[in-house]
């Protein structure tokens, strides 16, 4: 989604709020404490394999109006996400959530204990913004096939369900992030597209795994699904099989030049992101010539560029960091280019 | 559900709770109608009576300070034109929510203890304490400082010689770590096996522990550029809860998040100027030492902790492990200090 929740050099802002919250004060109200739980055992506990998980829900609290959403407290913007959902998934009429709903906890008012919790045109707005973006293309997949299931495109190869655990990028490679804008959810916010960086981290990507009474094992590794294909389900009427694709995520950092301009006032300023694969394109190596990553130039990086020699981009066999010139073919003029790093 | 619940848990919202509330203000405490108070005059008089009774709840209005400044409603009562009409307040709504939840039994068959078990590991068991006990450990402990910044290559053992490394092996370090500090009665709350998986919701070492990167603030060598680290969720507010536990209020605000990445040093100022006047030149002195700041930006699901320098008063050499000055070390770190929000400074 494009929208006010990506707040990102907003200028206009008031002093921060609360600066002095004691560490003590979890949070002020129990029933803020509720709210917190409830909206954790959807995303975490009671429904990551029936539809809701925390790139859904924090997809759908994106859907509010820009207006609402800037006047919506932080766990009403819960509160919002998880109702859509029950409204989505189905499990809430749209009179339990919008007519009122019996709550013995709160006054009545006359006789009666009806709370409204949302209204019709948000659930409506949500169901239209998602329902737009089962349409729409997602990086490093492209549009979805007529039947609403997303596959990668030509130029990435992962396999659903499975760890896709054969990272593209390495610390120290220049990366430029890719373009997009759509109505779903995506962790590449619109200041960080379209801007040249180096990868710093190289978190790879595994299987979450349980024991057998159920108990998370730990990796040290990536495990959470490529959240722009994850918000989305691949049926286009209700909440159905989520895909999930499993891809390697970085560490990428932009100095302030990048993002805000060459003469942005606040001097050695670096931003810190992370990046799924989808989202980076190959500029360079730290080492051109080190086409196998061993950490020297030698016989046995000639040997991997020998065996991409005369590949095209989309061909198997295709090696992006021997094309040097970056023309989609990997030619003797790259080999040219090639034997000067050999020769240092 | 009776109201007998509710009651009984507000009748135990400690005078700290209560004070701040009152001096300070939080977001949302009312949310809704609250905002319509001052907006009396453009409301119908039924709207405007039934605002009345709803905001007579338990928290004063005027408290009140939310999160995006007070709500602008559209209050037009012509219903296709405007996006809500008033809704009830923000609590009223929670609890519907949370009654129509426990109604259709979509949290299990006992829901409210669910909810509740979630609240009391917020409120009772995790909180900045355990982030406090690993930064003073790596101030007296500069391999398993390095560990930390380098879990990929821990030079640290048992984990040189072992396969406990990698991206995010920080987080073995700090479960081992937490073990050991609990065994020894170092690190409250020591009642039960606060440790195991029904206690910590599954994870490792907690939510939003299990994918962790640690930084430090100052110079990685004698060459190196003096780092100061900030680490932000601009999105919404991602945060080291195992570690720090639940987020504060100026964290998840979107004043914190809109300037986060673009002026770090006006935050770190703002919150020093915030603290009282001896605080700003202090923190100037820091950050004329300061050649980079670097932003972290939590938009994936890893999470991020600064160890932050110690506070110039601060002795770290020479300190034994487990001993009771590492213990007290610790009430020399805060919670801020843990984001990059603030530095440390010296008790005087």
């Amino acid at each position: 989604m494009e929208g006010p929740h990506n707040l990102h050099t907003w200028t206009g802002s008031d002093p921060i709020p609360d600066k002095l919250q004691p560490e003590g004060v979890v949070w002020p109200e129990p029933w803020e404490g509720e709210m917190g739980a409830i909206f954790a055992m959807f995303s975490a506990v009671a429904f990551p394999a029936k539809g809701f998980n925390l790139d859904v829900a924090r997809w759908l609290r994106e859907t509010l109006q820009p207006r609402d959403y800037l006047n919506t407290p932080y766990f009403d913007l819960w509160l919002r996400s998880v109702a859509t959902f029950l409204d989505l998934s189905g499990r809430a009429s749209r009179a339990e959530l919008t007519d009122g709903y019996p709550t013995p906890d709160w006054p009545a008012t006359g006789d009666s204990t009806a709370v409204r919790i949302t209204n019709d045109p948000a659930l409506d707005l949500a169901t239209a913004l998602r329902n737009r973006a089962l349409d729409e293309s997602v990086p490093g997949f492209g549009p979805p096939q007529a039947n609403g299931s997303y596959q990668p495109d030509a130029d990435h190869h992962y396999v659903e369900g499975q760890a896709n655990n054969q990272p593209r990028y390495r610390i120290g490679d220049r990366v430029r992030t890719v373009l997009q804008v759509g109505t779903g959810h995506t962790r590449e916010y619109p200041v960080y597209r379209g801007r040249t960086g180096v990868i710093t981290a190289s978190y790879g990507i595994v299987k979450a795994q349980s024991t057998p009474d159920g108990v998370r094992v730990f990796q040290p590794y990536y495990q959470p699904a490529y959240p722009d294909i994850a918000c989305r389900d691949s049926q286009r009427d209700g909440i159905g099989h989520r895909q999930e694709f499993l891809v390697p995520v970085y560490n990428v950092r932009f100095p302030a030049s990048e993002l805000f301009g060459a003469g942005y006032a606040e001097e050695g300023l670096y931003v810190h992101v992370d990046m799924f694969e989808p989202y980076l394109q190959f500029l360079s190596a730290a080492s051109p010539g080190d086409l196998n990553g061993d950490g020297v130039v030698n016989l046995a990086d000639y040997a991997v560029f020998r065996a991409a020699l005369g590949k095209r981009r989309g061909q198997p066999g295709y090696n992006e960091r021997a094309d040097y010139d970056r023309d989609g073919q990997v030619s003797n003029t790259d080999y040219r280019t090639w034997l000067t790093y050999y020769r240092r | 559900m009776s109201s007998e619940h509710r009651s009984a848990s507000e009748d135990t919202l400690d005078s700290t709770r209560r004070d701040f509330i009152k001096t300070v203000g939080v977001a949302g405490l009312s949310g809704g109608a609250a905002g319509v108070v001052g907006l009396a005059g453009l409301l119908s008089p039924t709207q405007a009576a039934e605002a009345v009774t709803l905001c007579a709840g338990d928290t004063p209005d005027e408290a009140r300070l939310d999160l995006g400044g007070t709500p602008i409603y559209d209050v037009a009562t012509d219903y296709p034109l405007c996006n809500e009409g008033v809704l009830p307040p923000l609590k009223a709504r929670v609890l519907a929510l949370k009654q129509l939840i426990l109604d259709k039994n979509l949290l299990g068959p006992d829901g409210q203890a669910s909810i509740d078990h979630f609240v009391d590991y917020y409120e009772n068991k995790v909180g900045p304490q355990f982030g406090k006990a690993v930064i003073a450990r790596a101030w007296i402990d500069s391999a398993f400082k390095d560990a930390l910044l380098n879990p990929e290559h821990p030079n640290f053992e048992p984990y040189k010689s072992s396969d406990k490394r990698g991206p995010f092996a920080a987080t073995w370090f700090i479960r081992d770590f937490l073990d050991h500090a609990s065994s020894m009665h170092h690190t409250p709350p020591v009642d039960g096996d606060w440790l195991a998986p029904t206690e910590l919701l599954g994870y490792t070492i907690g939510p939003e522990g299990e994918w962790l990167r640690v930084v430090a603030n100052g110079k990685a060598n004698s060459t190196a550029p003096f780092v100061h680290n900030l680490v932000s969720c601009t999105l919404c507010s991602c945060y080291p809860q195992a570690l720090l536990g639940v987020q504060p209020v100026w964290y998840k605000s979107r004043q914190y998040r809109a300037r986060s990445v673009t002026a770090p040093r006006g935050i770190l100022r703002e919150f020093a100027a915030e603290r009282g006047a001896a605080y700003p030149g202090l923190l100037e002195d820091y950050l004329a030492r300061v050649d980079e700041v670097r932003v972290w930006d939590s938009n994936s699901e890893v999470r991020f902790l600064v160890i932050p320098e110690p506070p110039a008063d601060a002795v770290v050499t020479g300190i034994v492990k487990d001993s009771a000055q590492e213990i007290a070390l610790r009430s020399r770190v805060t919670r801020n200090a843990m984001i990059g929000a603030e530095i440390l400074y010296p008790v005087s």
